[in-house]
């Protein structure tokens, strides 16, 4: 569903332990908002 | 008459007399007046530096705030204090050595919230004094059973003593998880203010309880989708889905059509 949610360009949010959930999903965490 | 010139120069006396003190009160007035917009530049200074630094001590107090939070809920995970096999770890001197950097960590941050003075308020020092509390007790009770038995792994120790291990985890970790859990909460209530709907999505349904007060979860892994939302906020790292997720069908590749001028009929 994140990889879902990224192509659809919604915007993504998240702390501690997300940056390990969206790099699983591919999706880059530094990419533009 | 004789004395008429003698009233003269009385007169004019009198009148550069009159000229100075006009002159003198026009200086005073001038100097009264660059005070005064002096003390205004100054005030309007000062004015200027306490709103930069209440800014600054706001800034601060909110990347403290997240940094904390980090901390708890990233350690809290990739360690999997909270997990229901950390009783399963038969090196309980490294889950001791664990519980205690945590709790120093936590500490350090919920100090650091404390010099803001918003520690009443502040949601981030509500957590991590709860789960500072937690890792005490737990530490209290498991640091003499531990110092009972050096170097022996947990399946070694004795029936009362793992029993006792057992029992001080599980309050340990249904109070830090209840912690983490209000984060939730919070996140729900500040998105309802804000005049949205929010949804819980969680690796199962149910409900989680968040400090006697249970979450609904509204979509699993299963059944959320993307066009549900207009955006998504990563609680942490939760785990994988309870239920298997329907396979990924790869798209099919779409031919792309023939670009270029179309041809006219009888043209070949």
């Amino acid at each position: 569903m994140l990889s879902e949610t990224y192509r659809h360009g919604k915007e993504l949010g998240g702390w501690a332990g997300a940056e390990d959930a969206l790099q699983a999903a591919g999706v880059p965490t530094d990419a533009p908002a | 008459m004789s004395d008429a010139p003698g009233w003269v120069g009385i007169g004019m006396s009198a009148l550069v007399f009159g000229v100075g003190l006009l002159d003198k009160r026009r200086q005073d007035r001038r100097s009264d007046e660059q005070e005064r917009k002096q003390d205004r530049r100054f005030e309007e200074q000062e004015q200027r530096q306490d709103r930069r630094f209440s800014e600054q001590e706001q800034r601060q107090e909110v990347r403290d705030a997240r940094q904390a939070i980090t901390n708890i809920v990233s350690y809290w995970t990739s360690r999997q204090l909270g997990t229901e096999w950390v009783v399963n770890d038969m090196n309980r001197e490294a889950l001791l050595a664990s519980v205690k950097r945590w709790r120093e960590v936590l500490a350090a941050d919920r100090a650091r919230l404390v010099t803001h003075g918003h520690q009443g308020t502040s949601r981030a020092h509500a957590l991590a004094s709860e789960a500072v509390d937690a890792a005490k007790a737990f530490l209290q009770t498991v640091t003499p059973l531990v110092d009972r038995h050096p170097g022996v792994p947990g399946n070694v120790w004795n029936e009362s003593d793992r029993r006792a291990l057992e029992a001080a985890i599980k309050p340990f970790q249904v109070r830090t998880n209840e912690a983490v859990r209000k984060l939730v909460r919070a996140l729900q209530q500040t998105v309802l203010d804000a005049d949205m709907v929010p949804l819980v999505i969680a690796p199962a349904g149910g409900k989680l309880d968040a400090g006697g007060d249970p979450i609904t979860v509204q979509r699993t892994f299963a059944t959320a989708r993307s066009i549900e939302f207009d955006a998504l906020v990563l609680a942490g790292a939760p785990g994988p889905a309870r239920t298997p997720l329907p396979p990924v069908t790869p798209r099919p590749v779409i031919p792309r059509r023939r670009t270029g001028p179309r041809p006219t009929p009888g043209s070949g």
